[in-house]
């Protein structure tokens, strides 16, 4: 055989050579024996493998390991109450129902602002194609994001431009906040990365829309043509005042990564291609075979809430146990559109913020940028050309909102993220 | 429960869990709160494969953490206000400045590798085989020893380079 590959050699080291096909060890262990050259490289190898242990060795934490007894106590304490569930568990609950709107919120779309048909932005191609080539997650199989990316019309060439909302001058009303906020039903979080998908009863838009105390939408007609009284408002009417910001290009911060690189991208799916639409994909279950036993079909059928989604969603949580969550804090993802991914962003090592993408009804993609409050705006790289950009500056950050729809429609959904105004 | 002998378990991996979130949060104590959380959610669900889901859980438990950690300086910020108020000093987790300094010498060279590659490394170092990294990264298992050869590399490189450049400093000074 040719030499041994260096990935053959470290595995040699590390004792992993019985967790290759049996063949192939025992022809590497074959050729160790006899070839002098490998097994100079072997030492070198070693060599660098000790380096790299001590290495870590040097930042290895004392542990003390705490009883197991008092964990196993407060499980069962946890399990016994009736009802009772952890501090964490509670936060993610609240999360857990901004996730289910995902998947229920499909129902009622309408309640934001209709969108015509336009193209997928230029800086979600550059961005789906940086991540066909990252992941490599079962779940996350590169060619649902070549279709995914197939599958969007091309972009209308308009001239871009942007504008910046007043912070003080965002105030959502109930009917701005779109029908898909309602679809926020309290459920069982889904805790970790093994909690079953547990099948999700779509509310029906009137129970939803009452739970909120608003006016119930009663019929998709209904809903659609709220929509479009919305759209044709203008921003003034929506309590809103739109400024020009400045006319400079929007520098691009040098270094701007993904920190995630396990983006669950949902397949595509249009709208009139969703049989059910009842069920919410599961996190990504850490012991279990993987996505075969799942039919593409039913992959395709529902939109995914990945484990990543789902932390994203729970990082919005409080960080005290027993806070309550904020209900000035903005929602990652308006509500009731598929979210395609929730990426982390970050220079370096600095994390600046969440990358959200949704799937508009007509298939184009609308884009979410939530900064933290240290960054700034400049980070998000220029919107591509014919791709419309809102900005608002809260005190958790900005919030940079584009898509190829008009900028009064993105206005809305900017508002939609503020679900209690 | 299951046939799994938890308690076995738990001593043997709450410390591999530990260094690696510690790896990853770079707070002894929060990283060990962040093992012990991991654990009770493996008790709650008893996966059948409980140790490559309890590393499963902690890289997501990780990630969490990088999201809210500024939220959380914040808190601390406010906290130590008060606390300065009352008269008391907030308690620095690593006291020992030596240790201090290796661990940030350390986090800049792990830094310096891929997501990839550190999350590979980090794995093997906290006991996972590569079967468990194979399937936690999804790579092929011929891949795994690839990807670790490459970070081992790259980090007895960039904690080298870190070294040169510390005594050039020295030397100019």
């Amino acid at each position: 055989m040719s030499h041994v590959d260096e990935g053959a050699l470290h595995a040699y080291l590390d004792g992993a050579l019985d967790e290759y096909p049996a063949a192939d060890a025992a022809e590497i262990r074959a050729h160790l024996e006899t070839c002098g050259h490998c097994a100079e490289r072997l030492e070198e190898e070693r060599r660098i493998r000790a380096d790299a242990h001590d290495l870590l060795g040097l930042a290895a934490p004392d542990v003390a390991v705490p009883d197991f007894e008092e964990l196993r106590a407060y499980v069962a304490r946890t399990r016994a109450a009736p009802g009772g569930m952890s501090g964490r568990a509670f936060r993610l609950r609240w999360a857990a129902s901004i996730a289910l709107a995902l998947g229920t919120g499909w129902l009622l779309r309408g309640g934001l602002p209709g969108v015509t048909d336009r193209g997928l932005p230029g800086s979600l191609e550059r961005f789906e194609a940086e991540e066909a080539t990252r992941v490599e997650r079962p779940a996350t199989e590169p060619s649902e994001l070549a279709e995914g990316a197939a599958a969007s019309p091309s972009t209308r060439a308009t001239a871009t431009a942007e504008r910046v909302l007043e912070p003080d001058a965002i105030v959502a009303t109930p009917e701005e906040r779109g029908a898909g906020a309602a679809a926020l039903l309290a459920e069982e979080a889904y805790e970790d990365a093994e909690a079953p998908a547990p099948p999700v009863e779509a509310p029906r838009p009137v129970d939803a829309a009452s739970r909120l105390g608003q006016d119930p939408v009663s019929s998709p007609s209904e809903a659609a043509r709220r929509a479009s009284a919305e759209v044709e408002a203008p921003a003034a009417q929506l309590g809103r005042q739109i400024v020009e910001a400045p006319t400079e290009p929007v520098a691009v911060t040098e270094g701007l990564r993904v920190m995630d690189t396990n983006v669950v991208v949902a397949a595509p799916v249009s709208a009139d291609d969703r049989p059910g639409g009842d069920t919410v994909a599961g996190p990504a279950r850490a012991d279990e075979a993987g996505p075969e036993e799942e039919s593409a079909r039913s992959r395709a059928a529902a939109p995914v809430v990945s484990a990543l989604e789902r932390d994203a969603f729970a990082a919005r949580r409080p960080v005290d146990e027993d806070e309550v969550p904020d209900p000035g804090e903005p929602s990652l993802v308006v509500p009731g559109y598929d979210v395609v991914s929730v990426t982390n962003l970050g220079q370096g090592t600095q994390y600046t913020g969440v990358h959200v993408i949704q799937r508009l009804p007509d298939g184009s993609m609308l884009e979410i940028f939530h900064l933290e409050p240290e960054a700034e705006r400049s980070v998000v790289p220029a919107a591509a050309e014919g791709v419309n950009e809102v900005a608002l500056r809260t005190e958790s950050g900005w919030i940079v909102m584009r898509g190829a729809i008009p900028e009064s429609e993105l206005g809305a959904m900017l508002s939609a993220l503020f679900p209690t105004g | 429960m299951s046939g799994i002998d938890w308690n076995d378990l738990y001593r043997t991996t709450f410390p591999d869990l530990v260094r690696f979130l510690h790896r990853k949060v770079w707070d002894a104590e929060r990283a060990r709160d962040l093992a012990q959380e991991a654990f009770v959610r493996a008790l709650q669900h008893e996966p059948r494969r409980p140790r490559a889901w309890l590393f499963q859980v902690a890289a997501n438990l990780a990630r969490d953490e990088a999201r809210t950690v500024l939220r959380r300086k914040k808190h601390l910020v406010l906290l130590k206000a008060e606390a300065e108020v009352k008269g008391e000093a907030a308690e620095d987790p690593v006291s020992d400045l030596a240790e201090r300094e290796r661990w940030a010498a350390v986090r800049e060279a792990l830094d310096s590798l891929s997501e990839r590659d550190r999350e590979a490394l980090l794995l093997w170092d906290a006991g996972q085989s590569y079967t468990e990294i194979a399937n936690q990264l999804g790579l092929a298992i011929g891949a795994v020893g690839t990807t670790l050869a490459r970070a081992r590399k790259r980090l007895a490189k960039a904690y080298q380079d870190q070294q040169k450049e510390e005594e050039a400093d020295v030397a100019r000074r």
